[in-house]
């Protein structure tokens, strides 16, 4: 019996069901009779057990339920199976449900790890005849199905909350889409439709609500960026006919100013000859008189031709009949030297110091007549407006792949605020009037047609009182300065 | 005395179409000493320069009128005339050069009609001194 208590657990100790009954004889006992199940490794009773509870039901190639009868804390008899498929007899149950079960004498309901496994248990204390605990009875329940169970019903009813929830977004969408979506999109294509020059295209005002005002307010819009659109398009034509208009007429006008200038060239042309040949003296000697009225005679026929070679410059340029010929010029020998010339006689008279610092070797690639008005023309205002027994200063730097020419005179400069206009066509300075000196208006806006002509660019820097300074840009193409 | 300086007075020739200024040219260079022929058309200046070669002529550039030959084209005919051909020529015009000529005057071109070019309206004395740049100094 020992050896049958140690085969179930290691335990000499047994525990067993038992019963005495009393032997009597004649009304009068004599013995007892002691007759005991011992439990020990009895394991056809809590297969019994399980069998009545759990109808030997399995999950996954495991029993659900199990029984186990303890004695004290000892499994003594069990159909929990062990890693290797043993029954587990002889392990022992967790201090806690000890605790409760056979110190406390109560039942323990829970989740109990029972030897691998999580299983639902009960403990149940066994009691002796004197109410002692003496061992346990546990009946438990594998959890994983419980478990399964409750995944697959928490599936069950997460899918169903998520579908719900896929329903309401959907309804919700398209509900947005109906209200609010599609108004905004049909707002936001009709932008771009406006955007690209539709200024027809209308959105639908579906609804009452901020998207509908929206939309009013858009077609609203489109509809004054239509009119006013209509308006710019009939302003801009009337402007680019008044523009033509205008280019024609001044097309005529140049006509008609270089046909007039062509035409009183000739007659000034004689008439300047033939008066410096009596003012000289060629044709007899004068009175001091006559000498002074035909000086006075001699300077209108000067303006008047200076007055005519200008226009008909402005009318050449302003007809685009002016070709640039580019070539390697010489600049002080076949420009510059030569229109000093033409200016000897007046820079002699107003006493000018003439400071030509162009180097002799300075070649620039330019149209060399065309060139030769625009000095012309800065020298000559140089000579007119500079200060008398003052100096004309000309230099030549190169500057950011340009080279830059300019005129320097002293003189009384000019005034800030007249410097905007100096290079439109017919503009006068107040200083050119205080002078008494009569100019045409026209040579620096020729000379600024034809800088540019060349791709360059003109401008004035002046301080009052001290110097007048006009310089222009020429592209270098390899200009050199040998 | 009076004949023989007649003689050596040096003869120009103007061709222009430019009646006043040919007359004030004409009075001009008259008033200083030379003898002045002078022409209104092209072809007619040829002509006269043959009948008499002069010493030097004066040659507008342009002409109005009647199609004809023009001043450049004169003097290409005057330097293949195997009598005309060592006479300058003084090209004195309203033309203004480049701006308006339809060949290039730059000094490196293949032909030029004339050495000197003068622009009108010309002063006297530059006129005075480009002849005599070309005839030598006038007789006083």
């Amino acid at each position: 019996m020992v050896e049958a208590c140690e085969r179930a657990g290691g335990e000499p100790r047994g525990m067993m069901t038992g019963a005495a009954v009393p032997v009597s004889v004649g009304g009068r006992v004599t013995g007892i009779v002691v007759m005991g199940n011992l439990l020990n490794g009895a394991v056809d009773k809590v297969d019994r057990i399980r069998n009545s509870v759990f109808e030997n039901e399995q999950y996954q190639g495991r029993p659900v339920g199990t029984a186990t009868i303890f004695m004290g804390d000892l499994r003594i008899s069990t159909n929990v199976l062990d890693a290797r498929g043993q029954r587990a007899v002889g392990t022992r149950a967790s201090e806690e449900v000890s605790a409760r079960v056979l110190r406390d004498g109560k039942s323990w309901t829970g989740r109990a790890w029972v030897v691998n496994a999580w299983y639902l248990s009960q403990y149940d204390p066994i009691r002796d005849p004197d109410e002692r605990v003496i061992g346990m009875l546990y009946v438990g329940s594998l959890e994983q199905q419980y478990l399964d169970l409750r995944t697959m019903a928490l599936n069950v009813q997460l899918s169903l909350v998520l579908g719900a929830m896929l329903l309401a977004m959907a309804v919700l969408y398209f509900t947005l889409r109906r209200t609010i979506v599609s108004p905004v999109e049909r707002l936001s294509f009709a932008t771009r439709m406006l955007a690209q020059g539709d200024l027809a295209y209308r959105v639908k005002v579906g609804s009452r609500d901020e998207i509908g005002d929206l939309s009013a307010s858009f077609n609203q819009m489109a509809a004054q960026l239509r009119v006013d659109q209509e308006e710019i398009q009939s302003s801009r034509a009337e402007l680019s006919q008044r523009n033509d208009e205008l280019a024609a007429t001044n097309r005529s006008y140049m006509e008609m100013l270089g046909f007039v200038s062509h035409e009183l060239k000739a007659p000034l042309g004689a008439a300047t000859l033939g008066l410096y040949s009596v003012r000289d003296g060629f044709l007899g000697s004068l009175n001091e008189a006559q000498g002074k009225v035909l000086a006075s005679v001699g300077q209108n026929l000067d303006f008047l031709n200076e007055m005519v070679r200008r226009y008909l410059d402005l009318s050449r340029l302003e007809k685009g009949e002016v070709q640039v010929r580019k070539a390697w010029v010489r600049l002080r020998d076949e420009v510059v030297e030569p229109v000093l010339e033409t200016l000897a006689a007046a820079i002699e008279r107003r006493g000018l110091q003439v400071e030509n610092g162009l180097a002799p070797g300075l070649r620039v690639y330019a149209d060399r007549d065309l060139l030769r008005i625009v000095y012309d023309n800065l020298l000559s205002n140089a000579v007119k407006y500079g200060r008398e027994d003052g100096y004309v200063r000309l230099g030549a730097e190169l500057k950011a792949g340009m080279i830059e020419l300019s005129v320097e005179n002293a003189g009384e400069g000019i005034p800030r605020d007249q410097v905007g206009r100096l290079f439109k066509k017919f503009s006068r300075l107040a200083l050119m009037e205080e002078t008494g000196q009569r100019g045409t208006g026209l040579g620096l806006f020729i000379c600024r047609a034809i800088v540019e002509q060349h791709g360059g660019t003109i401008g004035v820097d002046s301080e009052e009182g001290r110097w007048t300074r006009f310089a222009f840009t020429l592209p270098v193409e390899g200009s050199t300065n040998e | 005395m009076m004949g023989k300086a007649m003689e050596k007075r040096k003869r120009i020739l103007v061709i222009d179409d430019d009646v006043q200024h040919v007359d004030m040219v004409k009075t001009l260079l008259e008033s200083v000493g030379y003898e002045v022929k002078f022409a209104y058309r092209p072809q007619k200046g040829l002509e006269v320069a043959r009948v008499a070669p002069p010493d030097l002529i004066i040659l507008d550039v342009m002409f109005a009128g009647p199609p004809g030959p023009d001043g450049t084209e004169v003097a290409r005919m005057l330097a293949q005339d195997p009598d005309l051909k060592d006479v300058p020529i003084i090209m004195l015009s309203g033309v203004r050069k480049v701006l308006e000529l339809p060949f290039s005057l730059s000094t490196d071109a293949d032909w030029m009609p004339a050495r000197t070019f003068l622009e009108k309206p010309i002063k006297p004395d530059k006129l005075l001194a480009e002849i005599e740049k070309v005839l030598g100094p006038r007789k006083p």
